[in-house]
């Protein structure tokens, strides 16, 4: 395997340059002035102070989620309620913000964060739950309990917590005081990049230096091995969901005190996935979620850039992100081969025994 | 195909900073048996991939019949009907035994939907035509390891491989399995297929082998005719210098001591079919005593290793450790009782392969590695490289487990389970399957040590030889019962051992009545 983790670094290198190149090869197609669609989608997200800094902004959620995302795969459990759980932790960081009296801002922004990550941690810990005690298959549950997330927060925000002084479907702002201070204006880059590149940080020392991330990951390689080494792995499915949960949670609270400064109906618009397409790149590496984060978020800035400012229409712009999405899951896929593999061959020596 | 040669083949591991192969060499004419004979990390299986395409040589050459080729990978190498059947089986558990054995060339209709009647008959009749007798429809998780073995051969067979390479195909065979792949091997010679065997008992290349090529630190010792070397010379050739030494224990076990292991009258019943798979099972360990189990496989063996593990509970009947009830498998405090366990499977169970070797080492007492819950990765690595001096493990604390060979894995498991201090009682489930001889003196060295200090060692095995080489007691297992029960005396012989695992004697002499009565 070492021979693949050698190869992994050129596959990932052929991913990149194959990603754009049909990111040209499509806008080659369908623009009528390739070279104006080639400056947008490539260069021009760069050259704007508020493109740019709007580009590292988005960068924030997918470091925070792609690390839901990693914690889970690693103790190859499969979250893929992200956007449920980014969605409910916006709406409880809003609420929790919008209802504290006024007083420290960093108790405020301390409190609205921790009930995000409740709310987050709640959501995916059911699914874990659901696992550990009834073995129910976690991929499904946590995209189904997430799908109802999304419909009652959809409810909540469009219904009671609507801003009466709004026609749009969101709730009341956040006072500006609250949210995180910007630094890089006229975008909406704030603090909260340095929130992202620490729990980055964090996450890579938990991974790999506390008893907690061992276990974890032990649980991942080899359930049967861990059982062996007296690890509980119910415990290893109930908190990899419930931590994955509770980061997404936190990463919609980032958004909220970043960027949006208010909930409004379909807020996470597909976070929750790009963060697994981020976690992939990254091959569950905390450290590598951020030039992972900064290449995804390069070429959504860049699709948005081209769907903004030339004839191409937002279906092509959508098909170049699938395309891209599609290779990078193909990349993958070797990976996702090895949890399968992992999964049979546990199936056959504890199964009918335990 | 009339010849294959293999010369000057180097190969690398960065990953251990070893030569797996130096200026290795392989000469196979077309229907022999070739035995390739050397210790564990002599680079038999590393040579043995290279012919299968599964590993690419740093440099050298492989010739078939004088022309030179390169295989970029397996298929490449079956191309030319090379084919091999690894040490740990690539059955898949889900599948059906004929789906095994099709598997990758399966009869298809239409050219897109699998037939699979088609593939019933069609391994079917493979397993006719050669001989084997397994049921096609059965699935492999069902199969027993023999039968496992008949699925990988048969699965080169039906394509029409030449050239069929088996990695250690008797380490996890019972004599009478050995039997049947033996004469199995001696039909598929007659058919014209040449077969290559990696090995390290001497004893079967006498009895199978035409030729035999030894191979030691990765190089090529020779390549003789089987007939005209001795089992010495082989040795010799093997180990560079020593030998096997005697080794039953000479001081009388000590007898005294209140009994660390109780087993009262222990069941198991099987989950659906209510078989009892374990009956009325009574034994006791003391400290300082090695007691042997043996019993060929489906006997009970497995059964008693999960129960021992605390894995499985007992339908009825009870398990004490020092009087009081047996605790949870692996419970954290287990490592605090001072209990030991080196399971069978030790792919599975006993090692994570995709982890490095310190990561292995340090997973049972993480207490100790991870004060205050974090790592501290100077202890780990000093513990690591300490346990890899101790045991010659052919590693760095970096590597990754699944770049060790079989032995060398074994020996990581018994470093760190045998650890000190001493367990009070230490379950030791085949220690020396698939480790050459100087590795199992080795690990029966440790083992001989352990009991000296007091601990309670039970010994499961299916090799007699093991049993009578450690075990102060004997107990043999036969369809879950207690056949016999004895003491490793004089009376105690291959041939006695091996006719109450059979069945065959109706063990009138009263050392050899079941259950506890000399407990």
């Amino acid at each position: 395997m070492s021979k693949a983790s050698r190869g992994r670094g050129g596959v990932l290198l052929f991913t990149i340059a194959a990603a754009l190149a049909s990111a040209c090869l499509l806008l080659y197609l369908f623009s009528d002035s390739f070279a104006d669609s080639l400056f947008l989608f490539f260069v021009a997200p760069l050259t704007n102070r508020y493109y740019l800094g709007n580009l590292v902004s988005s960068m924030v959620p997918l470091i925070v989620a792609g690390m839901g995302v990693a914690f889970a795969f690693e103790s190859r459990n499969f979250n893929l309620g992200g956007e449920g759980q980014i969605y409910g932790g916006a709406l409880v960081a809003t609420l929790v913000a919008l209802n504290l009296p006024e007083g420290s801002t960093f108790v405020v922004q301390l409190l609205s964060c921790s009930a995000a990550a409740a709310a987050g941690g709640l959501i995916g810990g059911l699914s874990g739950t659901l696992k550990r005690r009834l073995g129910v298959d976690e991929l499904i549950s946590s995209f189904l309990i997430s799908s109802l997330a999304v419909l009652l927060v959809d409810f909540l925000v469009t219904g009671p917590f609507q801003d009466p002084a709004s026609n749009f479907q969101t709730t009341r702002a956040i006072a500006a005081s609250a949210a995180f201070p910007k630094i890089f204006p006229p975008s909406s880059l704030s603090t909260g990049l340095i929130i992202g590149l620490l729990a980055s940080l964090a996450g890579k020392a938990v991974m790999d230096r506390t008893r907690f991330g061992f276990e974890l990951r032990l649980c991942g390689a080899n359930r049967e091995f861990a059982r062996y080494a007296g690890i509980d792995s119910g415990i290893y499915t109930l908190l990899p969901m419930a931590l994955s949960g509770a980061l997404h949670g936190l990463a919609g609270a980032l958004m909220v005190f970043g960027s949006y400064y208010k909930v409004m109906r379909g807020f996470s618009s597909g976070i929750g996935w790009s963060a697994i397409a981020v976690s992939l790149i990254a091959r569950n590496n905390p450290l590598a979620l951020i030039p992972a984060a900064a290449f995804y978020a390069y070429l959504d800035s860049g699709s948005k850039s081209v769907m903004l400012g030339s004839d191409v229409s937002s279906e092509i712009v959508a098909i170049v992100q699938a395309v891209i999405f599609l290779l990078i899951t193909a990349t993958a896929l070797p990976f996702a081969e090895r949890l399968k593999m992992a999964g049979l061959t546990r199936v056959s020596s504890i199964g009918g025994k335990r | 195909m009339k010849s294959i040669s293999l010369e000057k083949i180097d190969k690398f591991f960065s990953s251990s900073g070893t030569w797996a192969n130096r200026k290795a060499e392989l000469h196979l004419s077309a229907g022999e048996i070739h035995a390739v004979i050397g210790e564990n990390g002599a680079g038999k299986t590393t040579l043995m991939r290279i012919l299968a395409g599964l590993t690419k040589p740093d440099s050298g050459s492989i010739a078939i019949d004088g022309r030179a080729v390169s295989f970029r990978s397996a298929s490449d190498a079956s191309r030319f009907g090379i084919g091999m059947v690894h040490q740990h089986f690539m059955t898949i558990p889900g599948f059906s035994a004929a789906e095994n054995i099709v598997f990758g060339g399966e009869p298809r209709r239409c050219g897109i939907f699998i037939d699979r009647k088609a593939c019933v008959d069609a391994a079917a009749k493979a397993i006719a035509r050669f001989g084997f007798s397994i049921d096609p429809e059965k699935p492999a998780d069902e199969l027993t390891v023999g039968e496992r073995q008949q699925v990988e051969i048969l699965r080169l067979l039906y394509r029409d491989c030449e050239v069929l390479i088996l990695d250690e195909p008797t380490s996890v065979l019972t004599e009478q399995e050995i039997r049947s792949l033996f004469s199995t091997l001696r039909g598929l010679k007659e058919e014209g297929k040449t077969i290559v065997i990696i090995t390290h008992k001497i004893r079967e290349v006498k009895e199978i082998a035409d030729t035999v090529t030894v191979m030691r630190d990765g190089e090529t010792v020779g390549e003789f005719p089987a007939s005209a070397v001795s089992e010495q010379d082989l040795s010799g050739m093997m180990m560079g210098s020593g030998s096997l030494r005697e080794h039953r224990p000479r001081f009388p076990a000590a007898t005294g001591g209140e009994p660390v292991l109780e087993l009262e009258n222990l069941s198991l019943q099987a989950r659906h079919h209510g078989v009892a798979l374990l009956d009325g099972l009574s034994l006791a360990v003391r400290p300082g005593e090695i007691r042997g189990l043996c019993a060929l496989s489906g006997n009970g063996l497995t059964e008693l290793e999960d129960l021992l593990a605390g894995i499985v509970k007992p339908s009825s009947g009870r398990l004490r450790f020092f009087g009081a009830p047996y605790p949870r498998f692996r419970s954290a405090p287990w490592r605090f009782h001072g209990i030991a366990y080196v399971p069978s499977d030790r792919m599975r169970r006993g090692s994570c392969d995709s982890r490095t070797v310190t990561e292995n080492f340090i997973a049972l007492d993480r207490a100790a590695f991870f004060p205050r819950g974090i790592l501290d990765g100077e202890a780990a690595r000093k513990a690591a490289s300490a346990a890899i001096r101790d045991f010659s493990i052919k590693a760095g604390p970096e590597s990754l487990v699944e770049e060790l060979s079989g032995g060398n894995i074994q020996k990581m498991i018994l470093a760190r389970e045998l650890s000190d201090p001493p367990p009070a009682l230490c379950i030791l489930c085949e220690p020396t399957w698939g480790l050459d001889r100087a590795s199992a003196e080795f690990v029966y060295d440790r083992i001989l040590a352990l009991r000296e200090k007091g601990s309670a060692i039970v010994l499961l095995s299916s090799d007699i030889d093991e049993i009578l080489t450690l075990s102060d007691r004997i107990a043999v297992l036969r369809k879950g019962r207690l056949a016999g029960s004895l003491p490793n005396g004089p009376e105690a012989t291959r041939e006695g051992l091996g006719s109450l695992m059979l069945g065959l004697s109706a063990s009138p002499s009263p050392l050899a009545i079941g259950g506890g009565s000399n407990e």
